[in-house]
This record gives structure tokens, sequence and C-alpha cells, in this order.
């Protein structure tokens, strides 16, 4: 783990800073376009923004390089035994600390500017980073197995990714979501994750406890598929992969 | 007689054969509509069902052309594949060298290597940083120790590997292919440590072609031909068996 994260800035110039410099970027473009063109009528847009970009960030890259390490460390794959899960286990661990320190600066900031303090909902955001590790491990699982096996994968995972991602509440709140619509949209389990993210950070309030049980068997029953996938396929990666 | 410490019981392994796979969603799917499954219609074994029992402190060496399944036995020995049929029982603590550095990382310093082998090869760091000092003086790499990988020569890789593999202190030792390291000094010294093993007790199980080396090191042979045991006995006897076949 320590290994991954050495190596991804070792031999760059501004090595850390580019963790920082890039979703900056971006949430700075979001914002423009969001919150002064389009004026999706959120006060403190920004606030919202960062309150669930982060999250969904850290879906996106960690099942993204999930999709490449099985086939990256081929070598240890086919030369020793050991349970390859641990491959995604570590590399989401990686992204795990970048996501700590990003909702760590969002959490502050927000609860300074906004609530005039950090509020107690705060409390909560361990209990939401271990769902949205959950959630991201579930889908990262199955989607690393079958790269080994389709190099479709490395190609789909993209238009997939912003796809679920226009179909989740990260850059509009679910209130603007047509209300017919609502009981659909919550079937995705990403939606139910970044509302708690967005109550807990942007307004400072504790989420109803029925939805934070809701998603989190919701994502215990999802992980369990995740890693049932994941295993059945994993004895033919030493001689795939 | 000395307890056993890997038994393979009927073991067989048959690939997943890349030929016979989908290699894109694409192909998949059009198979799955044409109704056409993967041409399976003849099961091909790789490695057919075998037995074989080594005991503590045996030195097995496995000899047979390439692509006789040696290799392959020997991944299932270390628990690489798991296999078709039947089982395979390991006792001890086993170290498996299939390739000399497999988690090898160029941008790493030799120690950092090391440190990463060692612990895929199932060493804690604690102790292997305990022997470092011997195991890099042993590797004759003292000096390029916090010099990145990428810049070793492949001789000096393969050394620090080999030094690795046998300083993580396995009770049985798999190796494949891994005698016809560094030059002809450091290649002594290898099988001066892998006679130690021996002499400590250890258990090893060699894939070599180095027919000089193995009838030196290792007291049985075991002769595999198409995926099946041709011979299995006394090293020279099965040597003179193999050699006799070549010609």
């Amino acid at each position: 783990m320590a290994r991954n994260l050495t190596i991804r800035y070792q031999r760059t110039f501004l090595g850390f800073v580019w963790a920082l410099l890039n979703p900056l970027v971006t949430i700075a473009i979001l914002v423009s376009v969001f919150g002064f063109v389009l004026r999706v009528g959120v006060a403190d847009y920004w606030m919202f923004l960062v309150s669930g970009y982060f999250a969904w960030i850290f879906v996106v890259h960690t099942v993204s390089a999930c999709a490449v390490t099985i086939r990256d460390h081929a070598h240890l794959v086919r030369n020793s035994a050991f349970p390859t899960e641990i491959l995604v286990f570590s590399t989401a661990g990686v992204r795990l600390l970048e996501l700590g320190i990003e909702l760590l600066v969002v959490a502050l900031v927000v609860g300074v500017l906004r609530h005039g303090g950090p509020p107690s909902s705060l409390l909560l955001l361990p209990v939401l980073v271990a769902l949205l590790l959950g959630l991201t491990v579930a889908v990262a699982l199955p989607v690393a197995a079958a790269a080994v096996f389709f190099t479709d994968v490395e190609f789909a995972l993209p238009v997939g990714m912003t796809l679920l991602g226009y179909l989740s509440p990260v850059f509009y709140p679910v209130s603007l979501v047509p209300a017919s619509w609502v009981s659909w949209y919550r079937v995705n389990p990403v939606a139910d994750l970044l509302t708690m993210f967005h109550l807990t950070i942007y307004d400072g309030a504790w989420p109803p406890v029925a939805l934070v049980a809701r998603s989190a068997l919701v994502i215990g029953v999802l992980l369990a598929i995740g890693l049932a996938l994941f295993r059945w396929k994993r004895d033919l990666f030493a001689e795939v992969a | 007689m000395a307890p056993p410490v890997i038994v393979v019981d009927g073991a067989s392994k048959q690939f997943y054969h890349y030929t016979h796979r989908p290699t894109s969603l694409q192909q998949a799917v059009l198979r799955a509509f044409r109704g056409d499954r993967a041409p399976q219609t003849a099961p091909h074994f790789d490695l057919q069902p075998l037995s074989l029992t080594v005991t503590r402190g045996e030195a097995v060496a496995i000899v047979g052309h390439n692509g006789s399944g040696k290799s392959t036995l020997l991944r299932l020995m270390a628990g690489v594949y798991p296999p078709s049929t039947g089982r395979v029982d390991v006792a001890g603590r086993v170290v498996a060298v299939l390739e000399l550095g497999a988690a090898f990382q160029p941008e790493l310093t030799g120690t950092e290597n090391a440190e990463l082998y060692a612990a895929t090869l199932g060493m804690p760091r604690p102790e292997l940083r305990r022997r470092l000092p011997q195991l890099l003086a042993f590797a004759g790499t003292e000096e390029f120790a916090d010099v990145p990988l990428k810049y070793y020569s492949s001789g000096m890789r393969s050394r620090l590997a080999f030094a690795v593999a046998t300083h993580v202190d396995g009770d049985t030792l798999l190796l494949d292919e891994v005698l016809a390291v560094g030059d002809a000094e450091f290649r002594s010294r290898c099988l001066a440590t892998l006679a130690a093993h021996r002499a400590a007790g250890g258990t090893m199980v060699v894939v070599s072609h180095d027919t000089e080396a193995i009838s030196a090191l290792c007291t049985r042979g075991v002769w595999m031909s198409h995926g099946a045991v041709r011979a299995d006995g006394p090293i020279a006897e099965v040597l003179a068996a193999y050699q006799g076949d070549a010609h």
C-alpha cells in the first residue's frame, strides 16, 4: 500500500500537490458551469458541490484503478499464492488516505464558513466513509475480475462511471429530481450515500436513522455479491492475468 | 520414515485455454447467440492426475523437456494453481521461487525491493531488517542498497532475488530454474547455500536443466513427460534414463 503511494508520486515534480491541484481546478470549472451559467439554485453552491464531489471521485478513481490492478500485478499473481482480493483492497486503501485528507479540509472549511464552526453531524462522517468504502469495493471487485478476462471493461468503465455520476446527486441535489422519478432514482445506491454526505457536511444535520440503516443494508448485500463474484473466478487469475 | 511435507494426491491441472476463451465481450456475446460453446470437445489435460509424496529432508529434482509440466507441478505444490482434480497438501512454511524477483519494482531501491519480495514470500519486515546486511553481503550488492533497481544489471537483480529467496527460512524451498543465476562464483555460493539448507533438515523441490548441479544437490529425481511422471527414483538412475532417452 505504501509502495503504491510512493511509486505514484516519486517521480513527479510537484508530488502530492497534484493530489490537491487536480480536484481544485475541476471544482472551479464545475462551480462556474453549474453555479453561474446553469444556476442550479443552491445557496453556496460550491460548498454543496465539495460536500459530495470528493466522495464520488473516490468511487470513480478507485474503481478505475482496480480495473487494471490485477493485470498490473500479473507477475505477482502468477508466481505467488495469495488472496488476490488484497490487490483491490490495497488500491482502495491508498485512495482512502487521499479521501480522508480531502474530507477533513472540506468538513472544516464548510463547517466554519457555513455553520460558524464544525457541526456535530460531522461525527457521522467515519460511518459514511465506511459505507462509501464498502460500496466502492463492492463495485471494484467484480470489475477487477471481469477486466482480467475482457479488455472491454477498461473502455466501458469511463462511460459507465460518467453515466452513474449524472444519475447521482453529484452536481445537483436530489430535490431537483422530478418527484415521480425519485423512487426509481434511489435504486442507485450512490444516490442515498451522497445525500447523506450532503446532509452531514453541507446542511450540518444528522441524516435520518432509517436512511443510514437502509444504505448500510443495501451496501452489505452488494459487498457480499461483489466478493462472491470475484471469488468465483479468482482461481483462474494465475493462468489468465 | 520422515514425515511427508508435500502430498500430491491424484492432482491434475486442466488449463483454461487462451485459445478457447473469448478474448472480448463481442466474441462472448456472439458465441452465446450462435450457441456454439467454447470449442472444448476434447478435454486436454496439461497435467494428468498424478500422485507424489515428498518427505522432510528430501531433495527432489524435477527434470523433463520444455512443456512437460514441470513448472505446472511446482505451481500446484506452491498453491498458485488450485488443482483441477485431486488434492495437494503441504505442511510447514513453503517458499516458492517460481520466477526470480516476481514482485520487484524498478523504481524502488534494492533494500525496499528486498523487503517487498520477502513480504510476498512470507517473511515479516522486522525479521528481514535484521538479516538484511547478511543478505546484501551474500548477494554482493551492498554498495547499491539505496540505488533504484532499474539501474541494476540483470545479474545483480537475479543475485538479489536469489539472496532474498534463500534468506526467508522456508522449511521447504520450491525453486524453478533459478540455479543458473550470476557468475560461476555466485553459482557455487548458491549451491553451497542450498546444501546448507538440506544439511539443516530442510526440504526442497528443484526444477532445473542443470544436471551437474542437481546430481550434486538432489537425492531423488522425477522425470516428467507430456504432463505425466515418466520415472521417479534415485537421481542418478532417473537422470541416466532421461539423458539416454534424449539421444
